[in-house]
């Protein structure tokens, strides 16, 4: 049954990238193209777009920091 | 730490004769942040303006124009140059000027035309074969011959010109300077607020100056001129003039991002001026890509002169020093291993490198949530001291404190693992204490919050991870040059010199974006929302 563990396990640190890496990227999509419509009625608004454009990266970095503590902390401890 | 300039609200009222006197005055103090008029009724109206600006912003127009055409700047120019009145004369001047200067560039275009034809014959080849009639091919002959002739003119020209622009630009420049102080003291009136026979000026001053631009205009207009301080509600935007040391000035820009503070806020400034750079050193944390942010902004500072631009290079400058600093304790060298390749194994008694940031990334993420709890902390501090005094100790104990104190029963619960069972206890009880302050202060809507907080401190994590990501992207530009290209010998060592300037170039530009955004919304979201409310306004004193 150790297996069938490590194989859920790496699955999981996979799909855990996998999907909030797709997640981030659709939000920040959405967002990057309300910041480049709002800079076109203002210009000054620039700096405010670029920060909230990467705000949604923490959902891929949740994801990084799970996969990784799946990979080094859990995994070992299967095998 | 709230160091800043206490304003003052003034209203200054005077009689019309006196207004240009007293516009000349302000104008020369450069100390007053005027309200800009803006409610008219039948007893209050805007001023008009004095005299006939739009002459004199024909002038300023067309003598941008050339400054900008030409790139005069201020920094380039060396001559001191003299300020004179506005005359007739002058006026006639910068007309010729800009007529002389007209001339020669429609000459110099159109000599560059006709060699453009003239590259163009010469392009379709011999024009003998076509069986065009002798005597044009002769005539053709002799323009094309004329190239030479042609060229060196169109040289003396453009010679011509730039002496031209040269010997005019210092006092283009001087005039340019002059009309625009000019136009801006015409119209002044426009903000102010007049009646038949009077203006009101309303503004703020620093409230150390008050005393001193009260005597003058008392000296100069005796009674017929009265300047006041009045009272104005905490919503009303007061202007913030910053007094900060030099090394804190570029961090200004951060706050200029978001919003001024409100007056009687605590003033960051100060705290993102040892914060920000740290985050951003732990997440580059590379010796090389230091150097060359540090050198690469050293050289911009002598390119770009604008305000702008030197805050935010001086931010990269102190953010880079940061940056070498932690690649020493990385160990990183454009993602080389620099201690292993130089086979220094231990400084001091430390392992050399102190953290791998591959290898120990474990360490690096619990130093990175630490990081969090205590900025978090210094948020929460910063929130409880605004609350305090804005409001009163109960209010800041349960807005605030409520909080503070849940954070560091959490610390005595986690740390009860390694340390002893008495911090359990302890921390439990805090962690109730800290939960029925929630509850009084905020109702039950605020242990919803609780998590909110565990996803801000969690969200420091990105220091690790954005560096963890930086660092691969090094490494895999340097095992892919080392490990495959190089073997193969020959032309694919220069292939394999490219691709690691070309990547190293493109995973800087990416550091320095990414490391700069994620360290100012930790700034942003994590930080500020603990305690900071802005508000406040850019002073902006008239005459500058």
């Amino acid at each position: 049954m150790a297996e069938l563990g490590v194989i859920v396990v790496v699955l999981s640190s996979v799909a855990s990238v996998i999907l909030t890496g797709l997640a981030a990227a659709w939000a920040e999509k959405h967002i990057g193209s309300a910041a480049i419509g709002a800079m076109t009625e203002k210009e000054e608004l620039f700096s405010k777009g670029l920060v909230l454009t990467v705000i949604p990266e923490t959902i891929v970095i949740f994801g990084l920091t799970v996969s990784l503590v799946l990979l080094f902390v859990v995994l070992p401890q299967l095998l | 730490m709230s160091s800043n300039e206490r304003m003052t609200k003034i209203t200054l009222v005077g009689t019309k004769d006196i207004m240009k006197g007293t516009i000349e005055i302000l104008h020369s103090l450069k100390i007053i942040h005027i309200i800009d008029f803006k409610e008219q009724d039948e007893t209050f109206e805007i001023g008009k303006s004095l005299g006939e600006v739009s002459i004199f912003s024909e002038l300023l127009l067309s003598i941008r124009s050339i400054l900008s055409k030409f790139d005069i700047r201020p920094d380039k120019v060396k001559t001191i140059y003299i300020k004179r009145e506005v005359s007739r004369e002058l006026e006639k001047e910068v007309y010729e000027t800009e007529n002389t200067i007209k001339m020669y560039s429609e000459k110099i275009e159109k000599i560059s035309s006709i060699l453009k034809e003239i590259d163009r014959i010469k392009s379709i080849g011999e024009i003998t074969e076509i069986g065009i009639e002798k005597k044009l091919i002769s005539s053709i002959d002799t323009l094309l011959s004329s190239k030479s002739r042609l060229e060196k003119q169109r040289d003396k020209l453009r010679e011509e010109m730039d002496s031209i622009i040269k010997e005019k630009s210092a006092y283009l420049l001087q005039y340019e300077d002059f009309l625009s102080s000019e136009i801006e003291k015409m119209e002044a009136p426009l903000r102010f607020t007049t009646t038949k026979n009077t203006f009101i000026v309303e503004g703020w001053i620093p409230e150390n100056k008050f005393q001193e631009l009260k005597n003058i205009l008392k000296k100069k207009f005796g009674d017929r001129v009265n300047l006041d301080k009045i009272k104005y509600s905490d919503e009303e935007p007061v202007p913030v003039e910053f007094k900060h040391p030099t090394p804190v000035k570029p961090f200004e820009l951060l706050l200029e991002l978001f919003e001024y503070p409100k007056t009687r806020e605590i003033d960051p400034t100060f705290a993102i001026f040892i914060t920000f750079p740290l985050f951003y050193g732990i997440m580059l944390g590379d010796i090389g890509y230091g150097l060359v942010i540090f050198f690469a902004s050293l050289f911009m500072k002598t390119k770009f002169k604008t305000e702008g631009w030197k805050m935010i290079l001086g931010i990269l400058e102190y953010s880079s020093l940061y940056t070498i600093a932690f690649g020493f304790i990385d160990g990183e060298f454009f993602g080389f291993d620099i201690f292993a390749l130089l086979g220094i194994e231990e400084i001091f008694g430390f392992k050399m490198p102190i953290l791998n940031r591959i290898v120990d990334f474990m360490p690096i993420m619990v130093l990175s949530i630490s990081i969090g709890v205590l900025h978090v902390l210094l948020g929460l501090t910063f929130g409880f001291i605004n609350v305090y005094r804005s409001h009163n100790l109960k209010e800041a104990i349960l807005k605030k404190g409520a909080w503070i104190i849940l954070i560091f029963s959490i610390i005595f619960i986690a740390s009860s693992v390694y340390i002893s069972n008495i911090f359990l206890y302890f921390g439990s009880g805090l962690l109730l204490i800290s939960l029925i302050l929630l509850v009084v202060g905020e109702g039950f809507i605020g242990l919803i919050e609780i998590f909110g907080i565990m996803s801000n401190i969690l969200s420091y994590v990105r220091l690790m991870a954005i560096g963890l990501s930086s660092v691969g992207i090094a490494i895999v530009i340097n095992s892919i040059v080392t490990d495959i290209v190089f073997p193969k010998g020959g032309i694919f060592v220069l292939l394999g010199y490219s691709i690691l300037i070309l990547g190293h170039i493109g995973n800087i530009l990416l550091g320095i974006l990414a490391s700069f955004l994620h360290a100012l919304r930790l700034h942003y979201v994590e930080f500020f929302t603990k305690f900071y409310e802005g508000g406040g306004i850019k002073y902006k004193p008239f005459g500058i």
